[in-house]
C-alpha cells in the first residue's frame, strides 16, 4: 500500500479524483447496513409523493464516498480527523458521480503534519451536489 | 408541523442515550462491501464514515414521523480515534437547536440540529458528529 507524507502535499494540489456509480440495489443495501430506512431511497412512488423527482442517494452514502476519496489518497498512515459536508443537491442512482478534492493549507501541530482539503462531488451535469472540507493528518517524511 | 416542533422544542440539550454498538469485523466488511471501498485497511479499522449511522436507526423513524419531508442537511465529523474491530461504542445524542425559517412558496421548513457523542469501552471520546435535517 502507497504512504503519502506531509512533504508531498502542495497547497493547491489536487486530490486524484474518485468516480462511483450508486445502484438501486446498493441504496437498498446502504438502508440495511446504515439504518437509513426512509422509503425515498428505495420507493419511487413514496419519493414522488413527497415531491422528489425519484429516488435519491442517501447523503451519508455520498458522505462514506468522499470518505473513501481521502483514505484512498493518504493510503495507510493517513488519518481522518474532520469531514465536513454540506447535501447541497440530491443525487440519483445510477448516475456518475464524481468526487474531487484540493489541498487548501497544510501545518505542523504537535509535530504531526495537518492537511486541509476542500472536498465536493459533482454529478454528470457538473453540478456540485455536496461540497465541504476536511483535515487529515500526515506522517512526516524520516 | 408547529405542534411537532413544539414537543421537540422541550427535548432541546437533553442527552439521551442512543445505544452501545458492538463493531464486529463482518459489520466493518459488509459496510466497505457497500460502499464499494476495497481498502485493506478497513479489517480491523472502521471506516470513519460508518461513525454517523451508529445509532441513526434510532434517531430516524421518530423524526420521520413527525415530518412529511426529511431530508439531509450536512453531516459534521470529527474523529478522536479510530474505531476498531471488537470496540462496543456507545452512543448518545441530544438535539441542539430547531430553526424555522419560510422556504419557496412560503412553505416552513425546520433545520433540526443533533449532535451525537460517541465513546468506547474504555470511556473514550472516538467521534463527535453534528447532523443538520432539513423537514418540510
Amino acid at each position: 500500500m502507497k504512504h503519502l507524507y506531509y512533504e508531498d502535499i502542495a497547497v493547491g494540489s489536487e486530490i486524484p479524483p474518485l468516480v462511483k456509480k450508486p445502484t438501486t440495489d446498493q441504496l437498498v443495501m446502504w438502508g440495511e447496513v446504515s439504518g437509513d430506512h426512509n422509503p425515498i431511497h428505495f420507493d419511487e412512488g413514496f419519493a414522488r409523493s413527497r415531491g422528489l423527482p425519484g429516488i435519491i442517494v442517501q447523503g451519508q452514502l455520498a458522505f462514506s464516498f468522499l470518505g473513501q476519496l481521502l483514505s484512498d489518497w493518504t493510503g495507510e498512515q493517513g488519518v481522518l480527523n474532520k469531514l465536513n459536508c454540506s447535501y447541497k443537491g440530491m443525487n440519483f442512482p445510477e448516475e456518475t458521480l464524481t468526487c474531487r478534492g484540493k489541498v487548501i493549507k497544510r501545518y505542523t501541530m504537535a509535530d504531526k503534519g495537518h492537511v486541509d482539503c476542500s472536498l465536493w462531488m459533482e454529478n454528470p451535469r457538473g453540478e456540485r451536489t455536496l461540497s465541504g472540507t476536511a483535515t487529515v493528518s500526515l506522517p512526516h517524511r524520516e | 408541523m408547529t405542534e411537532a416542533i413544539a414537543v421537540l422544542k422541550e427535548s432541546i440539550g437533553v442527552e439521551r442515550a442512543v445505544g452501545i454498538y458492538e463493531i464486529k469485523r463482518a459489520k466493518i466488511a459488509s459496510f466497505a462491501l457497500v460502499i464499494g471501498d476495497p481498502n485493506p485497511l478497513w479489517q480491523d479499522i472502521a471506516p470513519p464514515s460508518l461513525i454517523p449511522t451508529l445509532g441513526f436507526a434510532r434517531i430516524l423513524p421518530e423524526l420521520i414521523s413527525l415530518f412529511p419531508t426529511l431530508l439531509h442537511g450536512s453531516t459534521e465529523l470529527e474523529c478522536h480515534q479510530p474505531v476498531r474491530a471488537g470496540d462496543r461504542i456507545k452512543v448518545s445524542s441530544k438535539l441542539a437547536n430547531i430553526r424555522q425559517r419560510a422556504g419557496k412558496d412560503q412553505r416552513p421548513v425546520v433545520f433540526l440540529t443533533i449532535e451525537l457523542t460517541y465513546k468506547n469501552q474504555r470511556q473514550e471520546l472516538v467521534a463527535r458528529c453534528r447532523q443538520v435535517l432539513i423537514a418540510q
